[in-house]
């Protein structure tokens, strides 16, 4: 079950997605992201699920491995449409009554929870496919160039990108060690299948105190090998991999420029 | 290369003075690393032996006493960098000591840290990447891994810092037997071709060995140290620090000590073949 999870997860491969500048690439998916929550009819909806299909189609990774990350978010999903269903009010489309509680199904209740859904889904989409085709170490790299600006207000961005990518680094290592605990715990007769919500949540509690104390013995042994290999926070480090704005990050920026600038046309012009 | 001067410590302490219920971890140890030795450091759980590695490459600190590096005193804050560029370490569990999602990059931190020059990284990537034989593996993910292989991984982002010394915390501990054989062949490669210096922590008999020299800790003292021929000829006290010898070093003394004149010092199959073979003389082949 939680090995499904493919946000946090590097896929290497050859393709234009892996080749950019991972600074450009963060500023994309947070124009992907402004777009898909400033688009509202169905026309740029369209352009933007193309868009997307083209992106997944570049990226050099599994179509269904994209998918596959989106898996775990799948109540979420559920739960945001069924909220907004009963939710909003507006013009009804059917009403019945449980318990004495009137319960209203609205038009609008019924739109803005498909939307919401397909926003979600979207961003998992677009995250994940940052971070599957960004190895951990450029995305800091991105990162603090990002925050860079900021260190002039004494914002640590450097440690701040460590940081991130040591917990992007350990998603794996500790969704794997989690599946290991519950099976572990189901040998002994622990059950995390049946029951309620509350009953479930509650046999999660003897997982999670094993998982946080073998975190913490984890992050000290890291610790202990980044010192031991010179790692200090102040230092004035170089990079193997020099990240340079290329000939090829300047026509990706100018081919999105031109499919952001499409979309909006589509959203406010026709 | 390293030397100890009276080293004691204590993880919890006041001005040197143990905190209530704390006993020191290391006493007054006195050691001398000699320059290009393959050293190994034998000891039950508990004895300090990981403790003492550590204060190698300027982790810990002596709450008393001194430890040298290359010269350097390991107290003197200044030190710690070029301390740690010299000794490069390598730990028991290999996916808590990895910082990178790509095996190169992982090799590239150290120098990086150190800032070294781009090109000056790259050279070091590939040339420690092939003495630990996993040039093949730079594009990939450690988690795609074998154990051996992670741990090779690990020496070879050690090396990259250009190290003199090695030393290995327990790197076979949780390694199959043939990742250990791999980790073993690649240590003593880099001790007897690349003139790396090695300090090898184990419990592993056979592993110990290997080394010119074994140091046997028992409760935060030098119980025993010498060559091990001399160290695992007193079969007795090696059980009673509560260790084992080889299997076939305990079977030669085993035999002797049925009144069977075999040599007490074997250390490996070979030699106990060959030994076997002398006594029951052309028998072997009827």
């Amino acid at each position: 079950m939680l090995k499904d999870i493919t946000i946090g997860k590097y896929v290497p491969a050859r393709s234009p997605l892996h080749r950019l500048d991972p600074l450009v690439k963060i500023i994309f998916t947070a124009f992907y992201i402004a777009a898909l929550f400033i688009i509202n009819k169905p026309l740029p909806y369209a352009v933007f699920t193309a868009y997307t299909l083209i992106i997944m189609l570049i990226s050099g990774i599994p179509v269904k491995m994209i998918l596959k990350g989106a898996r775990p978010m799948l109540w979420i999903f559920i739960f945001t449409a069924v909220f907004n269903v009963f939710m909003t009010t507006g013009e009804t489309l059917w009403a019945f009554d449980i318990f004495s509680l009137s319960i209203k199904i609205t038009r609008e209740g019924v739109i803005s929870g498909a939307v919401l859904t397909v926003r979600l889904f979207y961003l998992v989409i677009g995250t994940s496919l940052l971070t599957l085709t960004t190895s951990p170490l450029d995305l800091t790299d991105g990162i603090e160039k990002l925050l860079s600006p900021l260190q002039k207000i004494k914002v640590p961005s450097h440690e701040i990108a460590m940081m991130m990518t040591i917990a992007i680094r350990f998603i794996p290592t500790l969704s794997e060690e989690t599946d290991k605990i519950m099976k572990a715990q189901t040998a002994r007769g622990a059950d995390f299948e049946t029951g309620n919500i509350i009953r479930r949540a509650k046999a999660m509690l003897p997982l999670l105190v094993p998982l946080f104390i073998s975190a913490f013995r984890r992050a000290d042994d890291l610790a202990v090998a980044m010192e031991s290999r010179c790692y200090s926070s102040g230092g004035k480090r170089t990079k193997m991999k020099e990240c340079r704005f290329t000939s090829f990050d300047l026509r990706a920026v100018i081919i999105f420029a031109a499919a952001t600038a499409a979309l909006m046309t589509t959203q406010y012009m026709l | 290369m390293i030397k100890t001067q009276n080293l004691s410590f204590i993880y919890r302490e006041d001005n040197g003075v143990a905190a209530a219920g704390e006993e020191a971890v290391l006493k007054e140890i006195n050691l001398k690393i000699e320059q290009g030795s393959f050293t190994a450091v034998l000891g039950a759980n508990g004895s300090g032996k990981s403790t003492l590695a550590k204060h190698f490459n300027a982790i810990l600190l002596p709450s008393g006493g001194k430890v040298y590096v290359k010269g350097m005193d390991t107290s003197v804050p200044e030190n710690m960098f070029p301390i740690r560029q010299c000794a490069g370490m390598v730990f028991q569990n290999p996916d808590n000591q990895m910082v990178a999602a790509l095996v190169e990059d992982e090799v590239a931190f150290a120098p990086e840290n150190l800032g070294v020059e781009p090109k000056e990284i790259r050279r070091r990537v590939d040339e420690c990447l092939a003495a630990v034989d996993m040039t093949k593996y730079a594009q990939s993910s450690p988690s795609a891994l074998s154990g051996g292989q992670k741990q090779r991984v690990a020496i070879a982002a050690a090396l990259a810092m250009d190290p003199e010394i090695l030393i290995l915390d327990e790197p076979t501990a949780m390694l199959d037997p043939k990742g250990r054989k791999e980790v073993m062949r690649t240590i003593k490669t880099l001790n007897r071709e690349n003139g790396i210096t090695a300090v090898l922590i184990t419990h592993y008999m056979d592993e110990a060995a290997q080394a010119d020299r074994i140091v046997v800790m028992d409760n935060g003292k030098i119980a025993m140290d010498g060559k091990p021929r001399e160290i695992f000829a007193d079969v007795e006290k090696i059980k009673a620090l509560g260790l084992d010898v080889p299997q076939v070093t305990e079977l030669a003394h085993e035999l002797s000590r049925l009144g069977i004149k075999i040599r007490p010092d074997i250390l490996n199959v070979d030699e106990c073949f060959a030994e076997l073979t002398r006594l029951f003389g052309g028998a072997a082949n009827d």
